[in-house]
Parts: structure tokens; sequence; C-alpha cells
């Protein structure tokens, strides 16, 4: 059998070992890229509902004891007009209500809801004014909530915030960087008769961690492009069958707007994890 | 396999410029003066083994561009570990290069290593790489670029007569031919100090005269060279200085004037 006459790879991996690692950093550059589109769908959701809300606040009343939700809503609507600050009072229409509620909720819509939406336009509002119209209802005996255009904009990008800008990049990130120092223990335990040949001939500890770490960012690279890429197609047809929302969910562009700060934060925790396995075992070896 | 005709006439201008144009940067480890020793043991010993120690109380001192035997009983391999920097001394000081090992950094270790040729048995090879890249290895670990080491690589491989056999893998060649390439291997670097274990059985008479004969010919170019021989006779004959282990300990014979 010939081998590769000049500049062979110094280092080989196992090939079944490697491929079980690839396939791991894929299906966490998968998971983090969908989740980070995922994300981007729901912040485009709750621009979509806020966007929709033309007042200043949003009151919503629900049926209540023997009360129907068309007649809590027509009370609501005259105790509100004498609600001081408010200037004008609106009842949405009931199906537009169950659009909203829908598209808010991620709900399948088009289905006749107990809930009715009030539209309050109040120029001098401020804060104070959702707890004041539920104070002036509650006084009636008629429950209800009321929440702001900006609260349900800031709500509807607050939690994908917490949960992609920090957690979800953060779980995948580390997970990329312990698997990556898994892999390089690995293969420096595999590789230990030819590292001791490296270090015998006079190589640097920097030269026999630049081996090893080529390899691990070689790798991580490789496989973060397959976990967006698969992302990718699965949002490509989310977007396709209107499952990502048609009223502002995910868009087309969104496909590919996470890729390069997540693939680039995957890759260097990726290179960091293989650091310090590798130094970590240099160290004991010299 | 195409195999290459045993050396008739090895490249003494290759042997000769290599080591007369060592790279090795001994001025950082400050390089012994021409009448001081290359190596000096002193009361040295390395623990293990189930006595407890494996190696006690060697000391000698090996001048430069030296030759010697080393036989005996247990332990060649390790002081051949200890000689070359591989392993550090359990007690007393060895000093390579003027310098003592245990007081070296690893920067100074490393750069120790590179003036030292090893070749260990038993005899290790990266196997999936080519006879010419595991004889191009001590270079290409020690970061120089390949235009930089490939003519010595072909040269030497050709002195050492695998010249023929560079494309394949080390599993590919007999048991002497892998002694050779060891060789080759740990010559690359141009050392001051070549340190050869024993050759592995299966060595025949002839291949141990050829081994013997090359690297005759780089001690002849200045290199201090520590070879282990199974045959004290023969290398009591030899006229070189023996150092002869027995029980862990070292005695260093000169070899009688004539």
């Amino acid at each position: 059998m010939t081998a590769p006459a000049r500049g062979g790879r110094i280092l080989r991996s196992n090939p079944w070992s490697r491929l079980v690692t690839a396939l791991l950093l894929a299906i966490i550059a998968f998971a983090a890229l969908l989740a980070a589109m995922a994300d981007f769908a729901a912040g485009r959701a709750a621009e979509g509902v806020a966007g929709r809300l033309d007042a200043d606040e949003t009151v919503v009343v629900w049926s209540h004891g023997l009360e129907s939700a068309d007649a809590a809503a027509a009370r609501a609507v005259e105790i509100l007009a004498r609600t001081p600050g408010v200037s004008q009072v609106r009842w949405l229409d009931p199906a537009a209500g169950d659009r909203l509620v829908a598209t808010a909720l991620g709900a399948p819509g088009g289905q006749a809801s107990d809930v009715r939406l009030i539209s309050v336009t109040a120029p001098d509002g401020g804060t104070a004014l959702a707890r004041r119209i539920v104070e002036a209802l509650a006084a009636q005996d008629l429950p209800a909530r009321a929440t702001s255009r900006s609260g349900i904009a800031s709500a509807g990008y607050a939690t994908p915030i917490l949960a992609s800008a920090v957690l979800v990049p953060l779980l995948a990130i580390l997970a990329f960087a312990i698997a990556c120092w898994v892999e390089a223990r690995r293969e420096m335990a595999r590789s230990r008769a030819i590292i001791d040949l490296m270090r015998i001939a006079g190589a640097n500890p920097g030269f026999i961690a630049g081996e090893v770490r080529r390899r691990i960012s070689g790798l991580a690279f490789v496989t973060c492009l397959w976990g967006a890429s698969g992302a990718m197609v699965v949002a490509a047809l989310a977007v396709r069958r209107n499952l990502a929302g048609p009223i502002g969910g995910l868009s087309r562009q969104d496909l590919v707007t996470p890729w390069p700060a997540l693939i680039l934060l995957l890759w260097l925790a990726a290179v960091a994890g293989a650091g310090l396995a590798v130094r970590s075992r240099l160290k004991r070896m010299a | 396999m195409n195999r290459a005709p045993p050396d008739q006439a090895p490249s003494r201008w290759l042997i000769s410029d290599a080591l007369s144009t060592n790279p090795a940067p001994s001025a950082d480890l400050g390089a012994s003066a021409p009448a001081s020793p290359i190596v000096r043991f002193d009361q040295v010993g390395l623990a293990g083994g189930p006595s407890g120690w494996i190696l006690r109380g060697l000391s000698f001192a090996l001048a430069p561009a030296s030759f010697h035997w080393l036989t005996g009983g247990a332990g060649k391999t390790s002081l051949l570990g200890l000689i070359g920097l591989a392993e550090r001394p359990s007690q007393g000081v060895a000093q390579v290069f003027g310098r003592d090992a245990a007081a070296l950094s690893r920067k100074e270790t490393v750069l120790a290593r590179r003036r030292i040729g090893l070749v260990l048995e038993p005899m290790a090879f990266v196997e999936h790489l080519s006879v010419w890249d595991n004889a191009a290895f001590a270079a290409r670990v020690t970061g120089r670029r390949i235009d930089d080491y490939a003519g010595d690589v072909d040269a030497i491989l050709k002195w050492v007569g695998l010249a023929k056999a560079a494309d394949e893998r080390p599993a590919a060649l007999a048991v002497a031919d892998r002694h050779r390439l060891a060789l080759a291997r740990a010559l690359v670097n141009r050392p001051e100090l070549l340190l050869i274990d024993e050759p592995p059985e299966g060595f025949d008479d002839a291949a141990r005269q050829r081994a013997f004969r090359l690297v005759s010919e780089i001690h002849a170019a200045g290199a201090t060279v520590v070879m282990v021989c199974r045959d004290e006779a023969f290398a009591t004959a030899s006229g070189r200085s023996v150092i002869r282990l027995q029980d862990g300990r070292a005695n260093l014979a000169e070899p009688e004037a004539a």
C-alpha cells in the first residue's frame, strides 16, 4: 500500500469516533441555529400583533357568570368612555379580535372565542392607565386585562431575547466546547505514541497543540455548516408551509441572518475547548 | 517493494556538511567549550522497576565527537532516554551540552532535544505516513518549512539506502530497513549527539555491519555517538570507549593506548 509521499497529516483520528463527534456537533449547531431562527420568528410575530393594535391600550374582557362576552364588552365600552384620560373607545370586530388573539397565542385562528377586545385611545395615559382601566372595570364587577401596544411588543422581544440571545446560544456554545474538549482529549490519548515522538524530536508544545487544535477546529467548522444547512432547510420548509406565521413571522432573510455570528461563536468555543484539553494534557506529559 | 541497493558510497559531503552547518541554537544553551564534556553524569539515578532503581550512581563524562559503546545489563534504553532528555533523573546531576538537565526550562529542553538524534527501541514510526515523511518527521515538527528540509531528507534517505522506498509505509520495510529509517529520522536535524539503541532481533550480521558503518560515518563527521551493543567482545575489540552497565551502575572503560 502506498502512502502519500510528502506532508501527510501527522495525527489521524479514528474515523468512527470522529463521525460520532461530528454528528453530535452538527446536532448542537442545528439546534442552536434553528432556535435562533425561531426566535427571530417569535419577535416578528409579536411585532405583527403590536402593529395591528391601532390603540394605545387594548382591553380584553370575557364572558363572566351569566353575562355573555358581547354583553360584557358593551358594558366595558360604556365604563371606559367615562374613565378619566380616555379620549376614544372602540369595540373591535369579534372576528378581527379572534385573529389577533390567535396570533398572539400562536393558536390556530378562525374559531369563535368568548374573548372581546376593546381599543382605548388615551394620548396622555402613561403606564398607570392600564391599572386605572382594570380598576374601573373591576369596580363594576367586570374582570378584564389591559395591555399597552408597547408592552406587547417588548414582551414579544423579551422572551426570545432571554431564550435566544442568552440561554440557547450559551447552552449550545457550552455543549460545543465540551464536545470538542472531550474529542481533543480522546485524540491526544489515541495519538500518545506520536505525540511522544514529537516531544522527543524537539517539537514545541505549541506545535503539538496546534496539530490537535487544527483538527478539532476543522471538524467544528464543517459540522457547524452541516448543522446550519439543516436548520436552514427546516426553516425554509416552515416558511413555505406558512408554519412560521403569515403575519410577520419568519422571513426568508431570517434563514441566513443568525449564521455568521452564531457559527463564529460555536467555532471559537470549539477552539477554546480543544485548547484547554490539549494544554492540560501536555502539562501532564511534560 | 523497490529497495535501494546497499550504499556503496555514503555521501560524506552530506553528513559532514550537515554537521558542520548545524543550525541548532547552541547559543541559547551556552554550548560547551571544546574541552568540556558534551554529557556529564554525576551520581545520576533513575527510579523505577521492581528493585526501586533502574539506574543509580551513574558518573561519567562524554567528550565531544567521541564514540562510545553501551553494553551490559538492564537499563541501557533508560540511560539513552536520560542522555536524550526523554527522561528526567530521579537523583544526581545530569548535564547535557554543559547544562543541568533538571534546570532546563521547557523551551531550553525543546532546543536541546533538537541537537540530539535518538534511535530508541522499540522503533516507533507514524505508520500512516510514508517513509519519506517519517524520515522528515524531526525536521517537520520543529516547524521548518518543507522546502527547507526536503533536500536533506532526500539525501539522507539515499545515503541510508531507502530512497526507492520513500513512498512506502514503514510497515512494508524489513526490520533492518526500519532501523535505517529510524537512523535517517534521527539525522535529519543534524544532531551533535547521536544515541542509538540496541538493534532489534532479526538484524543479521550484514545489516549490523552496515548500520555500524553508517554510524561510523556520522561519528567521523564530528558527532558524539553512544551506541548500544549486545556483543561485548566485539565492543571491547573495536578499540573504542565502552560504557558497561551492571546492576544499574555504569563503568566507563576507555580503550587502552596502543
